[in-house]
């Protein structure tokens, strides 16, 4: 099994230029320059092209799963949960190609995405009823369940990254160990459903995460209004 | 396999990168073109729908006005019939009254026109018979119809009697001695002198007879005294025949008595 993180291109002293981060530099360029390219030429009326359909059938299909979990302005999150599904979905996507690697598949990667998911959630949760409504989430339905509601935070960040990186990773390894096994079929058999559990995993992560960031947004919004009352 | 910490903080750098790169040229983008394409729609539809509650509002308008105006023809085609029945009628009663008048000025004319021919005729036939009957007569003029004449004549004036007879007997007497007796013809002197015998024995005084020729008596004599007169004349009977005639071509109820010949009627 390769480790991305191993694999170094560059290095000076702390810094170092490995294949998960050219790989995901990489995906940022496609994604970005795609988007410029189609979104330069983007019209208002009823004509469009192939491709400016295509991005609004995708961003409003997220921003439709945003509104469906109970989030009340999906707007405001959708750069972020939509970063997020089209990132690891794009990684997972581009599976297909012989050779790839997707970094998903490094757990430090991973680990990123969880602690950028962390920290959105607390920042959502204040920026949406402030701190203090926000904090007293922490001393619900007692000021007992604060460590449980801290390990609580802690653990479900592990538990994402951990989610992503295993299956990412799994698949990986599947096909790598299959290749071993039975060069020839096997291995496009497990490629196809390697590209299914990219989708997935990307559906799943995006919508814990929102999930994650509903509930934070709810319960600081019920805070609130037991407040006002 | 360990998590790289470096990599941990750049793929968090990164992903923020990408955040921002996204949202600056895919979310926004397409979030702003959706919602202008939506309130756009929104407009239109609103606009759309503006129009249809206008439409609505122009086709009832437009309906009542239409059964307004279908009343408002009913009602002037109605009144339209009614008058120009009316006027028919009025049109018809005149055009009758005018025919009526000109059928009655016409038949007045026809009649006129009928009784001027009529008249026309009459008169010619009238003039035609006499001056016929005039010109027989005279053609048949003769000494011995003279004589007869004469004799007719004589016979009268002794044949006169009763009041008529007074008459002449006091004409006679007022007479100043002399009496005109008129002739067509000239009388020989045998016959002035019979017709003087036969006057003598009606007057005592002894009387003088001048005795004229005049053309107007036809194939007669006529005796004038003191505006008495006696006269014997085919003129005579021809008047009474031209009087017949008038009264039978006027239609005069008496012309079938009137037309029988009378028993005094000349023989010629």
């Amino acid at each position: 099994m390769i480790d991305l993180d191993q694999q170094i291109f560059w290095e000076y002293g702390f810094l170092k230029l490995n294949a998960t981060i050219l790989i995901t530099w990489i995906l940022m360029v496609i994604l970005a320059l795609g988007s410029w390219l189609i979104t330069r030429k983007i019209t208002l009326d009823s004509e469009r092209s192939r491709w400016q359909n295509g991005l609004e059938i995708i961003v409003i299909n997220i921003n439709k799963q945003i509104k469906e979990i109970g989030i009340p302005k999906p707007n405001l999150y959708l750069p972020f949960l939509g970063t997020l599904f089209l990132f690891i979905a794009f990684a997972g996507l581009c599976s297909i190609i012989p050779g790839y690697v997707p970094p998903t598949s490094s757990l430090s990667t991973t680990a990123a995405l969880a602690i950028c998911v962390f920290f959105a959630v607390p920042f959502f949760g204040i920026s949406n009823s402030g701190l203090l409504a926000y904090l007293k989430n922490y001393f619900q339905p007692t000021v007992i369940m604060l460590p449980f509601n801290i390990i609580s935070e802690l653990s479900r960040t592990i538990a994402l990254a951990i989610r992503l990186f295993g299956n990412m990773m799994s698949g990986a390894m599947i096909v790598s160990i299959l290749l071993s096994i039975s060069p020839f079929i096997f291995p496009v058999v497990m490629n196809a459903l390697g590209l299914l559990t990219g989708m997935v995993q990307a559906y799943i992560f995006s919508i814990l995460a929102a999930v994650f960031i509903a509930a934070a947004i709810q319960e600081s919004g019920k805070n609130q209004h037991l407040k006002i009352e | 396999m360990l998590i790289d910490w470096f990599t941990v903080i750049a793929q968090v750098l990164n992903f923020l990168l990408l955040l921002w790169l996204l949202k600056r040229l895919l979310f926004t983008p397409v979030l702003t073109a959706i919602d202008e394409r939506e309130n756009s729609i929104k407009t239109q539809i609103a606009e759309a729908e503006q129009k249809m509650t206008l439409a609505a509002a122009e086709k009832n308008t437009y309906h009542q006005k239409n059964k307004d105006f279908e009343v408002e023809r009913d009602t002037l085609l109605t009144e339209a019939t009614n008058t120009a029945n009316t006027k028919h009628k009025a049109l018809l009663e005149a055009a009758r009254i005018e025919a009526e008048a000109l059928r009655v000025h016409l038949e007045q004319s026809l009649k006129n026109d009928q009784q001027n021919i009529s008249r026309e005729i009459r008169e010619r036939t009238q003039q035609e018979v006499i001056a016929i009957s005039r010109k027989v007569l005279a053609d048949l003029a003769s000494t011995s119809l003279e004589e007869q004449i004469v004799a007719v004549f004589i016979r009268r004036l002794a044949q006169i009697k009763g009041e008529e007879k007074e008459r002449l007997i006091e004409s006679l007497t007022k007479a100043a001695k002399e009496i005109i007796i008129k002739s067509a013809f000239e009388l020989s002197l045998d016959q002035q002198a019979a017709i003087e015998k036969a006057i003598l024995p009606l007057t005592s005084d002894p009387i003088r007879c001048r005795f004229d020729i005049s053309s107007k008596t036809i194939s007669g004599i006529e005796l004038n005294v003191d505006g008495y007169k006696m006269a014997w004349s085919v003129a005579d009977y021809l008047d009474s025949l031209e009087k017949v005639l008038a009264e039978m071509l006027n239609g005069h109820p008496d012309f079938q008595a009137t037309s029988k010949p009378t028993k005094n009627e000349p023989t010629v």
